[in-house]
């Protein structure tokens, strides 16, 4: 399984203690989220239990979150980028406390004729488990204009695979992913706008003992591109999805017991108008484990 | 600033849920957290509370759930 460390049991030699430090200290309690509410967090928590009932949201802001006993999650814990509202790019990420987590912006579609702008870097990343860097998608092109190119992240020399136990990119945090472009334009007659991109997505890092995540999704997605708009006989392209983001999990639950849906993916790019070809997906950031198996 | 509720430990999901809601609550500890408890011994918080917290996820008031 790509993405994954797992480390000797108990059975094998170890204390049943073993690793148990790292899930935390405990001392935020027993807390449960709400259905349709968000916890955001504005310092690092350390649950002995979390629940996050359906259509409840965690959002890490930057923070580790530990949780010494189990994690229940039926809602959403995730650090995604923005999406593009039409013309609008998603805003990126801004760094943010002890992991970073900035992503680069997705840029503004444009009402002229003329190519797409392109989408925004992001610093510090890491190679994804394909070893490609997650780029914002591509703007779509619209006939002979054609759309902006994705944003270009700046690699550091350190995975995020390898950097779970202690998660910055040694004296800097990690960034998110880059952002989408937008896409190109063509005024004939009639007006048209095209879509915005997606910005990249941000850093989830969770230390559970147990998770339980049936029906819930862990994620670090990029937004998604904008659908581009038009009248008359012009038209425009979509704008490109962010890339994905980094999610870093430690538990002593098996892989197969954790359930739910864990994804860092790049977001969706955005529908081509009259024509114009849809924006292209942000290529896929970082899903990571240790498994104390 | 954000609102949780907290009740005593073993109060039942279900009757926690319909509570934290009417207190306009985002979420709810079961008994008080081991970080709030020398500030719930030093200003006599009696449960059902809400406390609400600043940004930095600090408790910065209390008071009787209703």
């Amino acid at each position: 399984m790509a993405g994954t460390q797992v480390f000797p049991s108990a059975a094998s030699g170890l204390s049943a203690t073993f690793g148990e430090g790292l899930y935390g200290d405990a001392t935020d309690g027993d807390f449960t989220v709400v259905a349709a509410s968000t916890l955001t967090l504005g310092r690092e928590r350390h649950y002995k239990n979390l629940t996050v009932q359906a259509t409840g949201t965690v959002k890490p802001a930057g923070f580790k979150l530990c949780v010494s006993n189990t994690f229940t999650n039926a809602g959403t814990l995730n650090d995604n980028g923005n999406d593009a509202s039409l013309s609008s790019g998603g805003s990126a990420l801004t760094g943010r406390q002890f992991l970073g987590a900035a992503s680069g912006g997705g840029t503004n579609g444009i009402s002229v004729s003329g190519v797409g702008n392109n989408g925004l870097t992001s610093a510090n990343n890491s190679y994804n488990n394909l070893g490609t860097l997650p780029n914002g998608g591509n703007g779509g092109a619209a006939g002979a204009n054609a759309g902006g190119t994705g944003g270009l992240p700046t690699v550091t020399n350190v995975r995020w695979a390898s950097s779970l136990f202690f998660p910055r990119a040694a004296a800097a945090a990690f960034g998110g992913g880059a952002g989408g472009a937008s896409g190109g334009c063509t005024v004939v007659t009639g007006s048209a706008n095209s879509g915005g991109g997606g910005s990249g997505g941000g850093i989830v890092w969770l230390a559970a003992k147990t998770i339980n995540n049936a029906g819930g999704v862990i994620s670090a997605n990029g937004g998604k591109g904008g659908d581009a708009s038009f009248s008359g006989t012009s038209l425009a392209g979509g704008g490109g999805g962010g890339g994905g983001g980094l999610v870093g999990i430690l538990t002593a639950t098996p892989w197969t017991s954790i359930g739910g849906t864990i994804s860092a993916a790049g977001g969706a790019g955005g529908a081509g108008a009259n024509g114009g070809a849809a924006g292209s997906s942000g290529v896929a950031g970082s899903v990571n484990y240790i498994i104390f198996g | 600033m954000d609102k949780d509720l907290i009740v005593e430990a073993g109060t039942p999901a279900d009757a926690a849920t319909a509570m934290a809601i009417a207190n306009g609550c985002r979420g709810f500890y079961q008994g008080i957290p081991p970080i709030m408890q020398p500030m719930a011994e030093a200003q006599g918080w009696t449960l059902p509370c809400v406390v609400t917290e600043d940004e930095n996820g600090m408790v910065v008031s209390w008071a009787p759930a209703v």
